[in-house]
């Protein structure tokens, strides 16, 4: 018994001591740009073998060598990092100028897919920059670059590929517009369709950024009917840098709201309802507009809640609601609107604190 | 990729006596020996619970098998980020600990990708930066495809 009281002793003082013994090291991270997509299926951490194929797919990329970006992605277990990969790949491709093969890595991108076509957009914004918001150019400068990026697909009727085509659209349109310093109506009423609708909702944001929000939304319309109609110059003033840009986000109409299936997307993630009438569109656009200045706040929409055009009222109401804080009391005429949609519908178009939109992650000298 | 070549300690009180103690011992001394030494060493407050403790990833048979304990005690503490940031720093050395942080940011951005603020071992940081300059990866997702 002693013995053994012994051999407990000895082992615990070694055992229960603090002194330090050396630790055998952890497998080696894979090489931060792998030689292979083989490799990656080496490391014993399945998270970091993902983020293995991701830098592979990157590199491939940058070599031009595009049948492996959709090869690496594909082999990504986690379906956040394949999403995740698809998006970088497409931003490496557009980079090198192959802009519709990076459209099709947006289309595969899931949870990212409108960001990353928002992003290939901004990729063309040299581009786009040839015309400004008085040249009737502008229409075909954004022609050209939704053309070059069909010719490039591997399936560009696919309607994944059309839908985030206008997103592109949107996004080229409020390239031309947005911090010009002038809301000239010119290159947006040379647009013809669907084209015409983005191009409207351009020309609204410059203008309501131009004009400034403390008119109000109902003499912001105005002005801007007046605008486009010719009754009144063309909003003009500071232009603002792109890395100036800020604005809120938006997010989609749900699925049974009146006009949801015909809605536009916008550049910040969401989309529009369309007018009936021109007039009518670009109050809407309008509204929009006001709700992506940060100035704006809950409140300003309600003049429109009871507007006899029904889809103007549920812009108003669907704006209202992004911006109510939870718990707020909401009006009883958008409450009325409201209580058409289902739970599902509402919760969708509750104010969700979301981060701001904006040009660029630096805005240093930005106000 | 440079080899992580740092020196790895651990404390023996987060393990179980090692290999070398047991082979001192024959059959029947063992049961009597082992039981008597779980005593004491828990007495010492060398108590363990494989699952929660992170102190005691340290006795696992293979590097493999103790960075992945350090990884799932940590991932088992959900989003208690207090006490996820008290057993992350239980990891006695720090390309394990930091390790843990990148396998957490990379696992789930969204709830840990802010671990990656932590980093300091440069091989890692370096892994990390896919998280931090992609901020979107944080955020939420929302159904929100055209």
């Amino acid at each position: 018994m002693i013995r053994v009281l012994s051999w407990a002793w000895m082992v615990c003082a070694v055992g229960c001591s603090s002194e330090p013994v050396v630790e055998a090291p952890p497998p080696p991270l894979p090489a931060l740009v792998p030689d292979s997509l083989a490799s990656c299926a080496d490391s014993p951490y399945p998270e970091i073998a993902d983020a293995c194929r991701v830098r592979f797919s990157i590199d491939a990329g940058l070599k031009g060598r595009e049948a492996l970006t959709w090869e690496s992605c594909a082999a990504i277990v986690s379906p956040l990092w394949r999403d995740e990969c698809h998006f970088l790949a497409a931003g490496v491709l557009g980079r090198k100028g192959t802009i519709g093969k990076a459209m099709d890595h947006c289309v595969a991108a899931g949870r990212y897919a409108q960001n990353c076509a928002v992003h290939v957009a901004w990729i063309k914004r040299p581009f786009i920059l040839k015309t400004s918001p008085d040249s009737v150019t502008a229409v075909q400068v954004v022609q050209e670059s939704l053309a070059e990026m069909s010719a490039e697909s591997r399936d560009p009727a696919a309607p994944e590929f059309q839908a985030h085509l206008d997103v592109v659209r949107s996004s080229l349109w409020f390239e031309i517009y947005y911090g010009a310093g002038v809301a000239d109506p010119t290159a947006a009423q040379a647009a013809e369709g669907l084209m015409r609708v983005h191009a409207r909702s351009a020309f609204a944001w410059e203008a309501v950024r131009l004009e400034g929000t403390e008119l109000g939304t109902v003499e912001l319309a105005r002005r801007v009917v007046d605008i486009w109609e010719g009754r009144r110059a063309p909003s003009s003033g500071d232009p603002l840098s792109r890395p100036c840009w800020l604005g809120r986000n938006t997010q989609s109409f749900p699925a049974g709201i009146e006009g949801a299936d015909s809605a536009a997307h916008t550049p910040h993630y969401g989309t529009r309802l369309v007018g009936a009438t021109e007039e009518e569109d670009l109050v809407i656009a309008t509204l929009e507009a006001a709700h992506f200045a940060p100035s704006t706040s809950s409140g300003a929409f309600t003049a429109w809640l009871e507007d006899p055009r029904s889809r103007v009222r549920t812009t108003a109401t669907r704006l209202e609601l992004l911006l109510s804080p939870t718990g707020a009391t909401l009006p009883a005429s958008l409450l009325k609107i409201a209580s058409r949609w289902n739970a599902g519908q509402m919760e969708s178009m509750r104010g969700k604190r979301r981060p701001f939109w904006s040009g660029s992650a630096d805005r240093a000298g930005c106000d | 990729m440079a080899p992580v070549n740092e020196v790895y300690l651990t404390s023996v009180c987060s393990g179980a006596p090692g290999p070398d103690a047991a082979t001192f011992l024959d059959g029947s001394m063992t049961k009597i020996f082992s039981g008597l030494l779980a005593l004491m060493l828990g007495g010492a407050g060398c108590d363990r619970s494989v699952e929660t403790d992170m102190t005691a990833c340290g006795s696992q048979g293979t590097p493999e098998a103790r960075e992945e304990c350090r990884f799932q005690v940590a991932l088992g503490l959900g989003h208690d980020r207090e006490a996820q940031g008290m057993a992350v720093m239980e990891v006695p050395e720090g390309v394990s600990r930091d390790l843990v942080r990148l396998r957490l940011a990379l696992h789930d951005p969204i709830a840990y990708g802010r671990l990656c603020n932590d980093v300091t071992v440069r091989e890692i940081q370096e892994r990390c930066r896919m998280v931090n300059i992609r901020p979107h990866l944080m955020i939420p997702h929302e159904p929100n495809t055209p």
